[in-house]
């Protein structure tokens, strides 16, 4: 039964969600109350999804580095050797539970602030989860291309319906540059698909097999597909040149994007490590010094940009840039360290930069809120508990020691720090700039001369819950981080290793069989094409 | 050389075919007319509704009992792809009628979309202007003769097929006369198509001249280089003809207006049929290697009209507040991604990846194009010809089913998954990065972000911005709703289907030509020759 389920369980995380969407849209609504059952479904069905991913954890196996709980079928007609392949490693589980977790989070947000279309956002925040789960887990070129793509949808739809007074130039902006991004991976994944055809034979789109394809190209050919598909991922994370859609899409969005928004940067900071390092490890290692030169940029410069912003969505945009660089030159340095600290910054910049969106869209709840520093001073004597939660996510986005953040960040220098002292030495300037923006933001709303011609509603018992949780996460990623390292420490040790010695990913499908890893059989029916 | 020929070889040569096709094949056997029973039902309902039409007091009125004799030859000439052998392969005529399993498959998608889109006449106001008895015979006709054209593995056979399509159609292009412009965009697809049929029958006088045949499994005598200018012109005549009717730049500028101003209907069954028989003819057509391995002008010819076509059809695009307008430039564009196709093919002729990769995106495209011009038709009032984009502002909420089937459509043009347009541009890129055609779809997928735009600017109208009062109102007709709900849902659910289970239809297909019965061997090697010896 537990092998069963150890067998499918990444098929429920993918499809659950998609389920829960249908009933939802079968659900006859006539009034306002049946709008209420519509988001109990909603919540239900998030809460299970979320109890279902720690199946992911109790499971795991840490000292592995192949990808387990994995799923083998055949999908589109077999001499396409395009098939349906999941698997989680220590990279993806991590991401997996904070994406079902921030899911959760996000869901009592839709809770209170969607109160039009409810039946519509639902189904789209669910077809979002679904495709988020669907990219950490695919492990075939294609499959991971259409969630890809997939992921763009329910969000342009949410910026457009629901966001602000300038949404359709955002979802624009928002649209089309992803579009672009993942245009130019599609043909470089073709060429890929391609090649591995011509070295033997068999068409096959599974990353497994086609790690050591891509790496047995020629290396200016290399060079190509590796610019195509990080320059996709880049646009995405963002990293510096290519940020502009940033700061209108967190501006425009609506609330609950900007919470799930640290969950969606992931996506391609993920893509990364899953597919630029670890298709070219010798490109990634020759090209990781201009890679980190523009992190360290993004760095800087989103700090900087950040500190002058008065609208506190646009502050939170470009603290994301330079959050994101750190991540990006983390996962650059091609040092297992670093690597590391990436990952762990990524699930702590989740958390801290969706903890201050909770807040700040509490205080800038009005439908036409400028988001505006100047609306709000001096906070603290009025709304303490508010004021302690958002020292608490302030803290934890300035790295803080005592936080998740500081763990991460920590990592991220001494990793990168080891393959370019240079360079790191300009991005722990970034460590105190971050700090200058948000201690001036604390400052502006919090203590500031108080203006107290506005009216402060208390903060009720969801966003409370919400951040006691956010909160709680913060500092106990800051003591307890051995358990998460440990889960994916196996993996990036093999990820290193392959940097290192330029040779292809090895790692393979395996699946637990009477509590032991054993490979998935995989029952290969290639028909050879005559010509 | 010619005179040469004229005078001697000719009579002779007319002569042998005339005794040789009397005695072999004049009088096909019995199983002919079961295979091509979708031809002869839909040419005997065409015949059938025109006489009905005899019989009707007001011309004008329309003709209930002509549509139903329209839509049970319609439904009666599915039967034969669907129940058919799957395994008969055979010619009749000599070339002139292939039956193969891609002739199967273009008749059965041309009756399944001559079906849909007789359905979809009766229901909208704007198609009820259709149903006269001799428009629905013509349009029969044309289903007919496009089926004749995909069929055809002869160049007279696919003439006849191109004609029998074309004349009806100028007629259902012009026949609302209710505007300048409609008449203006009749006629100029009337003089350039014309134009486009005697340039076509040129290359065929040059062809039949240089190899004494007009069969396409003949045309790999034909040697497209310099040294035979003549073989290069014929071929080329005739490819410039098909891409006058697939709408491929240069020969698209008939498209926009013709599109924008035809009844919608009619210009989802020329956006989506048309296009889908065109490509099956030009599968046939390059599936022959030309003689001294001269293919690679073709590739050139199709690399540049590539795109040039996707670079027209996406930036012209752009700046259309017509919506109907709009996706005549997204069918250029897509003419242009078939492209992509069609030179993969002339680089290696029996690759069957490069067949698999055109049927499955023809089909494909032939689904979304038909579903998004049925949901213009909805919304049109019955004197309307053109949908504005501002026109759509807010219709989502008011029309949340109609608004949902043309997002699938669009989203499935800009090829996002799960949309079937997805896996027709993927095979396509594939098809073409195999066949060494990395630069074109390059083109291909850096023009598909702008023509993403204009697919995004119909969607924020529908979706994103309030109703105003410019916004078209559709009629509340339940009768109409439930009927065109039942057929978008079709076209959304096939979309999806392709979309999520993947073109399989194009991959399980035999792609093995029919081949004439061995009595009667082309002689044209020894004329070739000579031609050569003179030249």
């Amino acid at each position: 039964m537990l092998d069963e389920i150890s067998h499918y369980i990444l098929s429920i995380l993918v499809f659950f969600p998609l389920v829960v969407a249908a009933a939802l849209a079968l659900i006859p609504c006539c009034s306002n109350c049946s709008q209420s059952i519509l988001r109990k479904v909603a919540l239900a069905g998030v809460f299970l999804e979320f109890v279902f991913s720690l199946h992911l954890i109790r499971y795991f196996r840490p000292d592995s580095s192949d990808f387990q709980f994995s799923q083998y079928h055949s999908w589109l007609p077999s001499k396409l050797g395009i098939n349906y392949i999941l698997g989680v490693d220590g990279l993806s589980l991590s991401l997996i539970i904070m994406a079902t977790f921030f899911s959760l989070i996000g869901m009592m947000t839709v809770y209170k602030y969607v109160n039009s279309h409810v039946r519509s956002f639902l189904i789209l925040f669910l077809i979002l989860e679904s495709t988020l789960i669907g990219v950490f887990s695919s492990l075939d070129i294609v499959l991971f291309y259409v969630f890809w793509e997939l992921s763009l949808i329910p969000l342009y739809f949410m910026i457009g319906v629901w966001g602000g007074a300038r949404r359709i130039s955002a979802t624009f902006n928002f649209f089309l540059y992803g579009f672009f991004g993942s245009v130019l991976m599609l043909v470089a994944f073709g060429y890929l698909y391609f090649n591995h055809y011509l070295a033997t034979g068999v068409y096959s789109s599974s990353i497994m097999e086609l790690y050591s394809t891509a790496s047995s190209l020629a290396p200016s050919t290399q060079m190509w597909l590796f610019s195509a598909i990080t320059l996709a991922f880049l646009v995405k994370t963002p990293v510096f040149p290519f940020y502009s859609w940033l700061p209108q899409t967190y501006e425009q969005a609506p609330v609950v994007y900007t919470i799930m928004s640290g969950v969606n940067l992931k996506l391609a900071t993920y893509g990364l490590i899953r597919f630029s390092l670890c298709l070219f490890p010798a490109i990634a290692k020759e090209k990781s010094e201009l890679l980190m030169t523009l992190s360290v940029i993004g760095i800087l410069f989103g700090a900087l940009i950040a500190w002058r912003q008065s609208n506190t969505r646009r502050l939170m945009a470009f603290s994301s840039l330079s959050h994101m660089g750190f991540i990006a030159l983390g996962i650059f340095s091609c040092q297992k360290l670093a690597m590391e600290g990436a990952l762990y910054q990524m699930l702590n910049h989740t958390l801290t930069a969706g903890g201050l969106f909770i807040l700040l869209n509490f205080l800038f709840s009005k439908p036409d809120s400028q988001f505006s520093l100047e609306e709000y001073g001096g906070l603290s004597k009025v709304l303490p508990w508010f004021s302690f939660f958002f020292m608490i996510s302030m803290l934890g986005s300035v790295a803080l020691p005592s936080t998740g953040s500081f763990v991460g960040e920590w990592l991220i220098l001494l990793g990168s720090f080891q393959a370019y002292p240079l360079l790191t030495a300009f991005a722990t300037l970034g460590v105190i700039l971050g700090s200058v923006y948000m201690l001036w933001m604390t400052y502006k709303l919090l203590f500031g001369p108080q203006k107290v011609s506005v009216h402060i509603p208390k903060l009720s018992g969801l966003e409370a819950t919400q951040m006691t949780i956010i909160s709680l996460l913060i500092v106990l990623l800051g003591f307890v981080s051995v358990p998460i390292l440990d889960h994916t420490q196996a993996t990036f040790s093999l990820i290193e290793k392959t940097l290192a010695a330029g040779s292809p990913y090895p790692a393979t499908l395996v699946n637990l069989e009477n509590r032991i890893l054993r490979p998935i059989v995989i029952q290969q029916n290639h028909t050879f094409e005559v010509k | 050389m010619s005179s040469d020929f004229l005078t001697t070889q000719l009579e002779a040569s007319i002569r042998h075919s005339i005794q040789s096709t009397l005695t072999g094949s004049i009088l096909p056997d019995i199983s002919f007319f079961w295979s091509a029973s979708p031809v002869l039902l839909l040419l005997l309902g065409g015949m059938l509704t025109m006489l009905l039409g005899v019989f009707k007091g007001n011309p004008l009125k329309p003709c209930i009992s002509a549509w139903y004799v329209a839509i049970a030859s319609a439904f009666l000439a599915t039967l034969f792809p669907i129940l058919g052998p799957t395994s008969l392969v055979t010619a009749y005529f000599g070339s002139g009628f292939l039956l193969d399993t891609m002739s199967k498959f273009s008749f059965l998608v041309i009756s399944l979309g001559t079906l849909f889109t007789l359905f979809a006449v009766n229901t909208t106001s704007v198609g009820r202007n259709l149903l006269r008895a001799e428009l629905l015979s013509l349009l029969l006709f044309a289903s007919a003769g496009l089926m004749v054209m995909c069929s055809a593995g002869d160049f007279i056979a696919f003439l006849v097929g191109l004609e029998v399509v074309s004349v009806p159609l100028y007629v259902l292009v012009g026949f609302q006369r209710k505007t300048t412009r409609s008449v203006e965009a009749s006629l100029k697809y009337f003089l350039m198509g014309a134009t486009a049929a005697a340039v076509m029958l040129m290359g065929a006088a040059l062809v039949y001249a240089s190899i004494g045949s007009l069969r396409f499994s003949d045309f790999h005598l034909l040697s497209l280089s310099l040294n035979h200018p003549f073989h290069m012109l014929g071929i080329f005549l005739i490819l410039s003809g098909l891409a006058f009717k697939a709408a491929i730049v240069p020969f698209h500028t008939w498209a926009p207006d013709v599109y924008q101003s035809a009844n919608s209907h009619l210009t989802g069954y020329m956006a989506s049929l048309v296009k889908f028989s065109v490509v099956i003819v030009l599968i046939r057509l390059l599936s022959v290697t030309f003689a001294h391995n001269s293919n690679s002008i073709l590739v050139q010819y199709f690399w540049i009209l590539g795109a040039l076509s996707i670079a027209v059809g996406s930036l012209f695009g752009m700046v259309n507040s017509s919506i109907k307008r709009m996706l005549a430039y997204s069918s250029i564009a897509n003419a242009g991604y078939f492209c992509l196709g069609f030179a993969s093919l002339a680089t290696s002729p029996d690759s069957d990846l490069a067949k698999q990769a055109l049927i499955s995106y023809a089909t494909i495209y032939a689904v979304l194009s038909m579903g998004a011009f049925t949901v213009i038709a909805w919304f049109e009032e019955s004197n309307q010809e053109d949908i504005l984009k501002h026109q759509l502002a807010g219709i989502g909420p008011k029309k949340p089913f109609a608004a949902f089937a043309l997002s699938v459509f669009l989203f499935g043009f800009a090829g996002l998954p799960p949309m079937a347009g997805f896996f027709g541009k993927f095979f396509l890129i594939v098809t073409a990065i195999r066949h060494g055609l990395v630069g074109l779809s390059v083109v291909l997928v850096l023009f598909s972000v702008a023509s993403l735009y204009y697919y995004l600017s119909v969607m924020s109208e529908i979706w994103f911005k309030p109703h105003t009062q410019h916004s078209i109102l559709p009629s509340e007709n339940p009768e109409t709703d439930l009927t065109m709900r039942t057929l978008c849902l079709t076209a959304v659910i096939v979309a999806f289907a392709i979309g999520i289970l993947g073109p399989r239809f194009a991959f399980e297909m035999d792609f093995k030509q029919a081949t004439e019965k061995a009595y009667h061997q082309p002689k044209s090697s020894f004329i070739l020759g000579s031609l050569v010896n003179k030249e």
